[in-house]
């Protein structure tokens, strides 16, 4: 589109009519932001033209801590990108201030504990998630789960010395969990004490014959410690590098099929990178994460629970078990959800059946409060 | 399906369920309804025990589940 004044007008030497062809993009900008504990926590979303996606960005006391590509359920993405960027921030700080809430609700359980623990971990809100799982751990002494997301979040705070007291005195005190060796035997990696590293991962594929991971980190030890600085162009490989590859591909068939031609450093660096990408993309970390703090907001602050909020967690969750993230027991989350759902709807037609005089609501409403009554304790006996 | 379903909102809900048909009571159609969510549940539990057949805790709420629509059979009027 050109006007007759083009030719006289200019902005920054560039005509006006070129200029209004890129314009600046457009912001839609939504903040939002609570306190806790003293601490303030804001939170910004906003449409990232570049990336064509809606981001989040989550800050305490205005130090960012987060930054998010936001995954939105299919039918938001129709939405107008304004409506996408505020049903984004409108759930996140949903999401975030029942996590609060939850703190004190939840009591000294320390499975709930450790559930919220990896929430804020997932969020980068490391301090807050070293507290609860410090509590679970408290409480319960062989809780593997928690000890692993307590070294992880360690870790995170680049406190590696930390983690590796941490996971020393899970060892000690459940010799027998192959997932703390291997928790252990990745900390001593990071630490760059290959021996250490090394005894503990080997104890626990003895214990999982089966633990890729595992095997994966001690082919990436062999592969780090492996000394080829001044010998050929291309290294052959350390020979306990390419065992854990064999090992891996018993289970893996298209390492199976390639195994052969693997011979060198290169080869078998290569692979592992491969074979590491893939394992990050089978983590389902963030998914049970989110998962599970539905289960709290449902078992704990029912009352404070949409059921359209319900409805998209379901949704959402069917999206990504769709995408590959098909394990069992987010499954068994998706399982429960649908009843959490079952219950909620029952809870709000007892509600709008109350208003009404008429004396088939009445009979449906006395039918509603024994349903509600079974539906509870139900809810209450499902297994997560 | 559940994108339908909470689409659906309470009152449009309600107003089926208490809408005058010869057939239904209130209390079948709300039934019906209610088993409709607990099949969809027992797809998933079902689909976890296939993923894993040693998972403990979908087998037991499986189990749960059965206990469940039994008795929800039962306290129809």
């Amino acid at each position: 589109m050109t006007s007759f004044l083009d030719e006289d007008l200019n902005f920054f030497g560039q005509a006006l009519s070129q200029t209004e062809q890129s314009p600046r993009p457009e912001s839609f900008l939504q903040k939002g932001s609570l306190t806790w504990a003293g601490n303030n926590y804001l939170l910004e979303s906003d449409y990232d033209w570049e990336e064509g996606q809606v981001f989040l960005c989550l800050y305490r006391n205005r130090a960012l801590t987060l930054y998010l590509a936001c995954d939105l359920l299919e039918q938001e993405k129709q939405l107008p990108l304004a409506e996408q960027v505020k049903q984004t921030l409108s759930r996140e700080l949903e999401s975030l201030g029942s996590a609060f809430q939850l703190t004190r609700l939840t009591g000294k359980n320390p499975i709930h504990l450790n559930t919220l623990g990896l929430y804020f971990y997932t969020k980068n809100l490391w301090p807050e998630a070293r507290d609860l799982l410090d509590r679970a751990l408290k409480l319960k002494s062989d809780y593997s789960d928690a000890y692993r997301n307590l070294s992880n979040v360690y870790l995170k705070m680049g406190l590696p010395q930390e983690a590796v007291h941490l996971l020393e005195r899970a060892v000690n005190l459940n010799p027998n969990f192959a997932d703390l060796h291997n928790s252990l035997g990745w900390v001593y990696l990071e630490c760059g004490r290959h021996p250490e590293a090394r005894k503990h991962l080997e104890t626990a594929t003895r214990l999982n014959p089966a633990y890729q991971e595992a095997f994966l980190n001690l082919c990436l030890s062999y592969l780090q410690t492996s000394n080829h600085a001044q010998t050929y162009q291309h290294p052959s490989a350390p020979e306990e590098s390419l065992d854990a590859l064999r090992q891996i591909a018993t289970q893996d068939q298209e390492l199976r099929g390639i195994l052969h031609q693997i011979s060198t450093w290169e080869d078998v660096s290569r692979q592992y990178l491969i074979l590491k990408d893939k394992q990050a993309r089978r983590d389902s970390t963030n998914l049970r994460a989110l998962c599970g703090l539905f289960y709290l907001r449902f078992q704990f602050d029912r009352a404070n629970l949409k059921r359209e909020t319900m409805g998209q967690s379901i949704t959402w969750l069917q999206e990504r078990l769709a995408r590959g993230y098909d394990y069992a027991d987010l499954r068994n989350f998706l399982g429960c959800f649908h009843i959490f759902l079952a219950d909620l709807t029952m809870r709000d037609l007892l509600t709008a059946t109350e208003g009404i005089a008429d004396q088939r609501a009445r009979r449906l409403a006395k039918y509603l409060k024994k349903l509600s009554r079974l539906s509870e304790h139900a809810c209450g006996q499902l297994s997560l | 399906m559940t994108t339908e379903r909470t689409a659906n909102t309470i009152h449009k809900l309600l107003s089926r369920i208490l809408a005058p048909q010869p057939e239904n009571r209130p209390e079948e159609i709300l039934q019906t309804e209610l088993l409709d969510y607990l099949s969809s549940s027992e797809k998933e539990f079902r689909r976890a025990c296939q993923i894993n057949p040693n998972f403990g805790k979908s087998l037991r709420n499986l189990e749960l589940l059965q206990y469940y629509g039994r008795e929800l059979f039962s306290l129809l009027p």
